[in-house]
């Protein structure tokens, strides 16, 4: 299509270039090289030109916010990788590469970036952070990649304490996660929060870079709320980790973290539960045992008021016993004196037809005491009889 | 009679033993005396035994009222 255009147009400078940009905005590339003749302007932006073992040399230029958010130094001699698109600049005709993303290329230049900065930020004091992660958290928000294990295994372990997780999925790995971590961890300044974790999974050991991104780690400088950093690491700690409040190893270890509290917290639930079960049964038992005590009194009590009743009643029969027997007794007596009184009544034999004789109201014991003709009374049993001796004769 | 109300149980029938005993002890009895003895501890014994009569009933109440 461009062909056609280009062969059937004439154009001018301007709106050739305007037309060459249009389709070089197609040749988005990553080209590395080493920096040389660099220019820093006011505004932030930096100019500098790449070269190649073969002596090509490609003039780059990145924007003050982007070099900003790459988080490096530039330096001549430094072996970078550039993310960009080829630009025409009207004005001078010069082709450049407008870079959006700057990379170190090479071991060596990326620790000597890494302790440089880790210097700059003792420097500055912001490995100090030290906010302390409250007890039993609950609003956590989570910055990682939705695509890796990660997040799944970070849910699983979390215990079920009911959790509110506010999740923003962002790259954590290559320097296109820069902006993305920069965005989620500026969105979560917005929302309420215990903690924000951030965490990745394993990886090699290029792919922490992002976590030495200093944009990146200083959006978290004056962060409200604890800050858990889960990154894992080869050698050197990410900056990032080392600027947060807490650094643990793994996602694993974060969730450790945010169940401890609860952990301890069911933990003593239980231990109490069980402390308030066994001083409970320890009460109850002891009242058991006051009661079957008091039962063993009452039972003895009732036994000794059974013993006394017994004992009276015994004493009662007893008692009645020996006064119906002291009454028997008494009667037989009374019984025995009247038989004997019976016996002995001098009126008795009259009944048997013996009579009593007086002789002037005197008793007639013997023959000598009457003589002929004299006046007696024969008493019998029912009456006397007046009589006259009519002789005597004697035995 | 007035003598014989005074008397409790065990004096009525010690008086009765008494005249048990001279009864007993007379060689030959004074008719005249043994009469007036016997009419003596009729009265006694007529007397005791009410008396014992009393003493059972008191003793049924008593019983009664445990």
């Amino acid at each position: 299509m461009y062909q056609e255009i280009l062969k059937n147009n004439i154009f001018s400078i301007s709106e050739y270039i305007e037309l060459l940009n249009t389709v070089l905005v197609g040749c988005t590339a990553k080209v590395e090289g080493e920096v040389n003749q660099i220019k820093k302007s006011t505004k932030g932006h930096v100019y500098f030109s790449l070269k190649d073992e073969k002596g090509s040399i490609l003039e780059c230029v990145i924007w003050g916010y982007y070099y900003k958010i790459c988080g490096l130094n530039l330096e001549e001699g430094m072996k970078i990788i550039a993310s960009g698109v080829p630009s025409v600049y009207g004005p001078s005709g010069r082709l450049s590469f407008k870079a959006s993303l700057i990379e170190l290329k090479g071991e060596g230049e990326l620790k000597k970036q890494y302790d440089q900065l880790k210097e700059k930020l003792e420097k500055e004091g912001l490995f100090k952070r030290e906010l302390e992660l409250k007890k039993y958290p609950k609003k956590i928000g989570v910055i990682t990649s939705k695509s890796g294990a990660v997040i799944h295994d970070f849910l699983n372990n979390l215990q079920k304490y009911n959790f509110k997780i506010k999740f923003i999925d962002s790259r954590v790995e290559g320097a296109e996660a820069i902006e993305d971590l920069i965005s989620s961890i500026k969105m979560f300044r917005k929302i309420d929060l215990d903690c924000l974790v951030v965490i990745r999974g394993g990886g090699s050991k290029n792919s922490f870079d992002v976590f030495n991104n200093e944009s990146v780690i200083r959006e978290i400088v004056d962060y409200p709320c604890p800050v858990i950093a889960g990154l894992g690491h080869h050698e050197d700690e990410p900056l990032f980790a080392l600027a947060s409040d807490y650094s643990v190893s793994t996602p694993t270890a974060v969730t450790k973290l945010l169940n401890e509290s609860w952990n301890e917290l069911v933990f003593k639930i239980n231990e109490e539960t069980q402390s308030i079960f066994e001083e409970y049964n320890h009460i109850l038992n002891e009242v058991n045992k006051k009661i079957e005590l008091a039962s063993q009194s009452f039972l003895i009590l009732k036994n000794e008021i059974n013993s006394k009743k017994v004992f009276l009643q015994n004493l009662n029969n007893n008692l009645f016993t020996d006064f119906l027997s002291l009454i028997k007794e008494k009667k037989e007596k009374i019984m025995y004196f009247e038989k004997e009184i019976k016996y002995c009544d001098p009126k008795r034999p009259l009944s048997l037809g013996y009579s009593i004789l007086r002789k002037d109201d005197k008793l007639i014991k013997s023959i000598n005491e009457v003589q002929k003709e004299d006046l007696i009374d024969l008493e019998v049993f029912d009456g006397i009889i007046k009589s006259k001796i009519y002789d005597t004769k004697r035995k | 009679m007035t003598q014989k109300e005074n008397k409790n149980l065990e004096e009525m029938i010690s008086s009765l033993s008494s005249i048990s005993d001279w009864f007993q002890n007379q060689k030959e009895i004074d008719i005249e005396l043994g009469l007036k003895k016997v009419k003596e501890a009729t009265s006694l014994i007529k007397e005791a035994k009410k008396r014992l009569a009393e003493v059972e009933n008191e003793f049924e109440e008593i019983k009664k009222d445990l």
